[in-house]
Formats: C-alpha cells, sequence, structure tokens
C-alpha cells in the first residue's frame, strides 16, 4: 500500500489498515521521504535566509532589485511548508515504529491486517492546570499527546495493541529579570494491551504478581501499572529517555510473554494430567 | 550444497521472539532465524532478547509456586502406589530412633 503523501503533509499522519509486511514498507518509505524533506527544508531556508541578505544589500544600492530578491527569499521561506517540519524531523518516531513492526513480524499472523496510526504532530490533550508556588504568573500544566497505535493479530491467538502517549508537563513563570520563560519536560507512556486466547494459555491471573518481577526495563523505564485477567493482559511503562522508547517495548513485551508462555505450560500440564490418571 | 527436500517438507524448527511456534517456510536456503539450517532450534537461539539470556527455562520454582500440584521431576501418578518393599518399611519402622533417649 502506498503512503498517502497529500495527508503527510496536510495532517503529519500516517494511517493504515494493512499486513505487517506492508507497513514495514510504508515506514520505510516515511522516513525516506523524512530525511528528504529535512533536507530540502535546510536547503530551501539557506537559500532564503542568503536572497534576504541580498535583497537587503540591494535595497541600499537599487531598490527594485532589493524588493525583488527579498520577494524571492520569501517564496524559498513559504515553499518549505510544503515539506512539514514535524514530519521532517519525525525521523525518530519512524523508526520507533519500524522496530515495533519488526518485533512483531516474528510472531504476527500472516496477511492478517495491522491497524496502524502514527501521528508527528498530535493534538495536545491538556489534563491539568495549576498554579505553580514560589514563581510569579507560575503556571503549571500537564498535556497527553498520543502519537502512535498499532493492533495486530499474533499467530498464537492474540490480540496485541500497543499505544504511545508522550506526557509533557509545561511550566511557565516570570523570572526576577522581568523575562516570560517556558520549560518543557517530556515523558513518554508505554502502553501494552495482549488480549490472549484463554483455550491456549488458561487463566494467567495467578502469574500477575511474577510478571511484573519479570518485566526488565531499561534504567530510564518503570512499569507503571499490570493488570492481569482471564483473558486480557494490560501493562503500562513510564520512559524518560526517548532513546530507550524501542528497546523498552520489546522489553516490556518479553516480559509479558514469558509469564504467557509459563501460563500454557501449566495449563498444556493441566490438559494431560486427566490423562496419566484416567482408565488404565 | 542443500540436499533437495522431498514435496510437502514441513519445517520442524519453533521460530519466533515472544513465543514459540512453528516454522511456515517451504525451504531453510535463506531462512533468517535457522540460517539455512545451521542452527537446530532458533527460538531458543535467539541472542537479541536483551536481559533474557534463557528466556524459555522456568526453574521449578516457577512450577512451585503456580502449580502446586506439578512437580517436573515426580514420577507418575500411576507409580505413585504403594509397592512391597513401602510395606517392609512400614512395618519395621526403625522404632528405635523414637526410644532411644540419648539422641537429641
Amino acid at each position: 500500500m502506498a503512503v498517502d503523501v497529500n495527508r503527510l503533509r496536510r495532517e503529519c499522519v500516517y494511517q493504515a489498515s494493512t499486513p505487517l509486511e506492508a507497513v514495514a514498507g510504508d515506514l520505510a518509505q516515511i522516513e525516506t521521504l523524512a530525511a528528504a524533506w529535512r533536507a530540502a527544508r535546510k536547503r530551501l531556508f539557506l537559500a532564503g535566509a542568503i536572497e534576504m541578505a541580498l535583497g537587503a544589500i540591494g535595497l541600499a544600492i537599487y531598490a527594485p532589485v532589493g524588493l525583488m530578491l527579498i520577494a524571492l527569499g520569501a517564496c524559498f521561506f513559504v515553499r518549505t511548508r510544503s515539506r512539514p517540519r514535524a514530519v521532517a524531523n519525525g525521523a525518530a518516531r519512524c523508526a520507533l515504529a519500524k522496530s515495533v513492526a519488526a518485533m512483531l513480524a516474528h510472531d504476527a499472523e500472516p496477511n492478517s491486517p495491522t491497524a496502524i496510526r502514527l501521528a508527528f504532530k498530535p493534538k495536545r490533550e491538556l489534563l491539568s492546570e495549576d498554579p505553580l508556588p514560589h514563581r510569579k504568573n507560575g503556571k503549571q500544566r500537564l498535556y497527553k499527546a498520543s502519537w502512535f497505535s498499532i493492533e495486530t493479530s499474533l499467530s498464537d491467538g492474540t490480540t496485541f495493541t500497543e499505544t504511545i502517549d508522550d506526557l509533557i508537563r509545561q511550566r511557565s513563570f516570570t523570572n526576577p529579570r522581568g523575562k516570560s520563560k517556558v520549560k518543557t519536560r517530556t515523558h513518554t507512556l508505554l502502553g501494552m494491551r495482549f488480549a490472549y486466547p484463554q483455550k491456549v494459555y488458561g487463566d494467567a491471573t495467578p502469574l500477575a504478581a511474577r510478571m511484573r518481577q519479570e518485566i526488565r526495563l531499561p534504567s530510564t523505564g518503570s512499569v507503571r501499572g499490570l493488570e492481569v485477567t482471564a483473558r486480557i493482559v494490560k501493562v503500562k511503562a513510564l520512559v524518560t529517555q526517548s532513546s530507550d522508547l524501542a528497546p523498552a517495548g520489546s522489553m516490556l513485551a518479553l516480559g509479558v510473554y514469558r509469564m504467557l508462555n509459563l501460563s500454557r505450560e501449566l495449563q498444556a500440564h493441566k490438559r494431560a494430567q486427566p490423562k496419566a490418571g484416567g482408565p488404565q | 550444497m542443500t540436499p533437495p527436500l522431498p514435496p510437502n517438507w514441513k519445517c520442524p524448527r519453533r521460530v519466533g521472539f515472544l513465543f514459540p511456534h512453528e516454522c511456515r517456510r517451504t525451504t531453510p536456503v535463506g531462512c533468517p532465524d535457522c540460517q539455512n539450517g545451521q542452527i537446530d532450534d532458533p527460538y531458543y537461539s535467539r541472542v537479541d532478547r536483551y536481559g533474557y539470556s534463557r528466556y524459555d527455562y522456568y526453574d521449578d520454582a516457577y512450577f512451585f509456586d503456580f502449580e502446586t500440584s506439578y512437580e517436573p521431576d515426580a514420577p507418575d501418578a500411576g507409580s505413585m502406589d504403594f509397592t512391597e518393599a513401602d510395606g517392609a518399611d512400614l512395618a519395621e519402622p526403625g522404632g528405635q530412633f523414637e526410644n532411644d533417649m540419648t539422641e537429641s
């Protein structure tokens, strides 16, 4: 499936429902496109800045030429808008989406549709706004920006869903010199949901505590929630460094599946028991 | 050179990253998992599972914790019946031990 480049330009969003192999191809295409747009934006900005500078000099020498050069410079700046900055600088997000797709490719049901959404400029949702004590005009706002989701069927019958949200803390205040300051800190929330088939894995509920211990994350990540029911495992982790997102995602899934695999062994043993004790 | 495979050949190896499953390839040639048939158990042999060096291995504690009735090394339930030798032990329980007050 070809990437909808117009939508990518307009909304900075890639959304598709297609087999995982096609998703991987699309993401590779977007990564190449992002790199090309980044290089083009750099060139256009440089050309625009040079034209503007020459135009300023030209104004002093012969005004019509100066104005023409300034107009040409402005034209270069306007042309950068067709290559949105969010996508051009979004190679890291694209690489992360690729790594998730690559991890799932080992175990996904072939040809089953994968629903994916990758937003390079997600809408911020205001979670809270509080005054910041001990600061003049101090305010603290917390936002959530959901920028990635993927859902696919794995070959064991599990439906896997992953979401990634940025949690943004924005503090604004006026410093003693009277300048307005805004400080932003971003952490990332990884959410995973495994709707597993009870027929294969039995009930994994008794393994919940052990599952939490089994999940190993990079030092910048921590498990923030785990819920295990007879049909679903939900897990959330907070990662403070974006470069650790890809390993944290794989490690989270590995930790959950290590216990699901154990649950399957126990389930298989339970099934075998009545046979062993059955009629001779 | 790889010998020709019989028709309807099915790969017997386990593959997968999160869980083991059957390999769907029709030939080991060019397979990134078994590397042209060089690796017997690609699922077990993966080295890209970050901190998990023995992902497929669970020591007995895991089984005892969650399935008290499951004892991997115990004999089958069928062989748990008493034998003549067990009966002899019961008949001579070594009562001297309980009567010897010099022992602690």
